[in-house]
């Protein structure tokens, strides 16, 4: 439920958001403008003393009987000083002399008499206007009305009305700012006063369920924990497994705390890129036992099968209870390893390729397709620290990369192996693609991780943890179909390697999509790799090639491999795929194979959600 | 921290701040939109429409009422159940003088309440109960005391309110005015005159009220954003 009440909130939020914010704002205007004021009580003269009534020399019955129009009501009245009857027949009224009964008008002198006497203040009056059409400063009002202005600080305005005299308004400076606000309030842009209008209820029904949403999200989203600090909380024994089932540690926490923070408390750092988010989906745990509906961040990063399993985001996982969890990597991730910088070679302008020898060799769990987590210290770089050689030169200038590159905080970063262990002589070797940030006019900084891995040089230390991750070969020697873009050359190229290295005799094909030529890393590897051995065919798909000659494709890479193999294969579902690569190949890639009737299970990939 | 992160985080916390009052305004204020005004001020259920004065018959003169009360300040000549009559304002107070014999007819007692209360009256529930009270209930607390207090047995227990000494309607309340009252006392967080907007605790929470709608806002713009594809 909660998912889509959020939408909901989100996109009513973006209708009326900005009435809101006009609400909360002439809200505020109205309760800082003091009442007073804008009634304009300051420039009001305190009320006269009553005067006794003369004696009239017509009575009011008189009066009732000669008139042509209905009365309802006679009373007495004062016109400035002058004693006359005020006659109404509910609607209107008017005015008659005391002593014949003749009907009395309103003239400019009284106004200003009658205007005079009502103010108080230092402004003088202009001189009675009637006006020839009122204004919304009046509305409500009908029948001619006077307007009289002061010369006041505030503008004060006096209407006076031509039909008895009397005072219907004050208006001032004050008084009209607060009716703009008011207007906007009401959303009664025709200022007839009316907060009944159709476009506020309809504004109002809209708020009330941004209101009621937000009740139901804000309960959802807040743990009271957050609100307790942990040492206050009750503790919690959290215990962890590895992958295989084997008890690894326990580890205190406090009720409130998610999984994440909890295993990151006492130096059980699961692999992350977001830093707890809930955006990267790299922290997936699963639960043991009972674990609480997914939420919608759940739901994003794992797929409904392994959901029913139980798998959950750490960073979004509340700790309630005592309680059992498996972590992938298992005893890796208390461990941090320290390797020394072999080699930092440029394969492409913004592919490079580093060998790490660790200081303690790796054992048989650093397999293919698994990935490290660096960890990138604090730095300040200056941006000539970032070398490289000669021929890209071009490319680099291209970039604008700010004059220094900074990260305040260490983080770690996911790095695929791209080589065997065995084959790379023990060592760890990698393929970083350079994330030079977004460029052009809304510049976003180049990625702290990628910017620490260029400035390596041979024998600077790196830190690392692993391996995790469960992408891998799988058993089994159905033929296999790889294929990738980008940085996911890194893993794919480890496991041909492994699987060419150990003899496998299925078919392997190869997809790599790049821009051009000078893009695509370790082509040369790969044609001498198909040269050597025949069960493996190597394709290099170009999207921008002008030079796409003799065994070079040009298109996306996805839409190749389909008229390539997939189209005429006879038999898709008894292979097997193995992807990596940009989010937008790997997204097209995946409805493509779903698209051809391909089941999940044959599909495996690794999202470098980058 | 992504900026999107703190935008979530300050929306959230002053949600926490603020949240129920926003709640009851928004509650309030689709009340308040939704309800005609004419319907919460009750104009189907009262008739004060008078009918005009006649035009014959002989009237007492004012001088003869003048006379009577040397202290009078003004006068107003009117029909009060369909009788013309004067509504004498003098230094004492008002008093209602019979137009036709000149007789003091004033203050409306019961049975004189009790017509002018059924005569008002615009539904069709029976008279409940006749009361002249001597303090203002809540809900005609601006209102001079005394006053007569009419109560109907329809279903939004209509009230009406008369003056003893003018005869005149002063207030007509039944139950959606009530509600409509309270939500307003609750809008304007004056929960003892509900009517001061100028209050402190109001500017405060309307302050509060503008940066939790800013932070929305602040929110909206990452909420839409895709992950860009790098
Ligand atoms: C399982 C896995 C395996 C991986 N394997 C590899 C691999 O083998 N090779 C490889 O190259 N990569 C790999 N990655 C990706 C890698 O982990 C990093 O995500 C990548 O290198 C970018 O990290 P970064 O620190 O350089 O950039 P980050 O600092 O994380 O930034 C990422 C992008 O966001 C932009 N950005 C930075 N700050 C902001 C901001 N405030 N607002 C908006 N945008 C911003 C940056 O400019 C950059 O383009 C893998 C990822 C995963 C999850
Ligand atoms: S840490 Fe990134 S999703 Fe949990």
């Amino acid at each position: 439920m909660t998912p889509w009440i959020q939408k909901l909130h989100k996109w009513v939020g973006l209708i009326i958001g900005l009435q809101f914010v006009i609400w909360a704002a002439s809200g505020l205007v109205m309760s800082l403008l003091d009442t007073a004021t804008v009634n304009n009580q300051h420039h009001l003269a305190p009320a006269a003393q009553a005067l006794p009534w003369p004696e009239a020399e017509i009575s009011p019955a008189v009066i009732v009987a000669r008139e042509s129009r209905p009365v309802q009501m006679v009373e007495t009245h004062w016109l400035a000083a002058e004693p006359v009857y005020r006659l109404s027949d509910g609607v209107s009224s008017w005015l008659a002399d005391i002593r014949d009964g003749s009907s009395v008008p309103v003239t400019a002198a009284d106004v200003a008499a009658i205007a005079a006497r009502d103010y108080v203040g230092d402004g003088r009056p202009a001189s009675p206007e009637l006006m020839q059409e009122n204004t919304w400063e009046v509305r409500g009002h009908t029948g001619p009305i006077w307007r009289v202005a002061f010369s006041d600080d505030d503008a004060t305005t006096l209407y006076v009305s031509g039909q008895d005299g009397t005072i219907l308004e004050r208006r001032n400076d004050t008084w009209r700012l607060f009716d703009f606000v008011m207007m906007l309030h009401f959303m009664d842009y025709t200022r007839q006063q009316d907060f009944n209008n159709p476009l506020i209820v309809m504004a109002g029904a809209g708020g009330l369920w941004l209101a009621l949403s937000g009740i139901w999200l804000f309960f959802a989203s807040f743990r009271l924990g957050e609100f307790i600090p942990a040492r206050w909380r009750p503790r919690r024994e959290l215990t962890v497994y590895g992958a295989d089932g084997g008890k690894l540690r326990s580890v205190e926490s406090h009720s409130g705390d998610t999984v994440y923070l909890a295993l990151g408390r006492n130096g059980l750092q699961l692999p992350s890129n977001c830093g707890g988010g809930q955006s990267c989906g790299l922290c997936v745990v699963r639960v043991r036992g009972h674990a609480p509906p997914p939420s919608s961040a759940d739901r994003m990063h794992i797929d409904a099968t392994r959901l029913r399993s139980g798998y959950r985001l750490a960073c979004n996982l509340p700790v309630t209870s005592d309680g059992q969890i498996e972590v992938a990597g298992g005893a890796a991730l208390w461990t941090e390893r320290v390797a020394t910088v072999v080699s930092a070679t440029a394969v492409t302008p913004f592919l490079r390729e580093f060998v790490l020898a660790p200081e303690v060799p790796l054992g048989p769990e650093f397999q293919p397709g698994a990935y490290l987590q660096v960890h990138v210290p604090g730095y300040r770089l200056q941006r000539n620290d970032l070398d490289h050689p000669e021929l890209h030169r071009q490319d680099w200038s291209s970039l604008s990369l700010p004059e220094n590159l900074v990260c305040k905080e260490p983080v770690r970063r996911s790095y695929s192996l791209s080589l065997p262990v065995e084959k790379a002589g023990g060592n760890v070797t990698l393929l970083a693609r350079f994330s030079p940030g977004r460029q052009g006019k809304k510049q976003q900084p180049a990625g702290k991780g990628s910017t620490y891995l260029y400035s390596l040089k041979p024998g600077d230390r790196v830190c690392f943890s692993g391996p995790f991750g469960d992408f891998a070969i799988k058993p089994g020697a159905k033929e296999k179909v790889f294929i990738g873009g980008g940085a996911g050359m890194a893993p794919l190229r480890a496991m041909v390697h492994s699987l060419l290295e150990s003899g496998a005799e299925e078919r392997i094909h190869f997809w790599y999509g790049a821009r051009n030529m000078r893009e695509a890393p370790y082509v040369e590897e790969m044609e001498a790799l198909a040269r050597k051995h025949a069960n493996f065919t190597w394709h290099l798909v170009l999207s921008e090639a002008a030079e796409h000659g003799a065994g070079l494709i040009r298109g996306l890479v996805h839409e190749a491999t389909d008229e390539g193999l997939l189209q005429n294969h006879p038999d898709l579902k008894s292979c097997e795929f193995y992807l990596c690569g940009p989010p937008a190949m790997l997204a097209a890639t995946r409805s493509l194979l779903a698209r051809l009737g391909i089941a999940e299970e044959q599909v495996a990939y690794d999202d470098f959600k980058i | 921290m992504k900026p999107a992160f703190w935008a979530r985080r300050a929306h959230k916390w002053i949600a926490l701040v603020i949240g129920v009052q926003a709640l009851l305004w928004s509650i309030g204020g689709l009340y308040m939109t939704a309800m005609s005004i004419d319907f919460i001020h009750g104009d189907h259920l009262n008739h004060v429409a008078a009918e005009p004065l006649p035009k014959q018959g002989d009237l007492v003169d004012p001088a003869v009422i003048a006379a009577r009360y040397p202290a009078m300040n003004g006068f107003r000549l009117k029909r009060l159940l369909g009788e013309p009559i004067y509504e004498v304002h003098h230094a004492g107070g008002v008093d209602l003088v019979d137009a036709v014999t000149g007789r003091l007819s004033g203050p409306i007692d019961e049975e004189k309440a009790r017509q002018l209360a059924l005569s008002a009256y615009q539904g069709d529930a029976p008279l409940e109960s006749l009361q002249l009270l001597d303090k203002a209930p809540q809900e005609v607390g601006t209102r001079p005391v005394p006053m007569w207090q009419a109560r109907f047995g329809d279903s939004g227990n209509t009230a009406l309110y008369f003056s003893p000494q003018t005869g005149n309607l002063l207030a007509t309340r039944h139950t959606y005015w009530r509600v409509f009252d309270f939500l307003w006392m609750l809008h304007i967080m004056d929960y003892e005159q509900r009517s001061d907007v100028n209050n402190t605790l109001l500017r405060v929470a309307a302050s509060v009220a503008l940066l939790f709608m800013l932070s929305g806002v602040w929110l909206l713009f990452y909420s839409f954003r895709r992950r860009s594809a790098a």
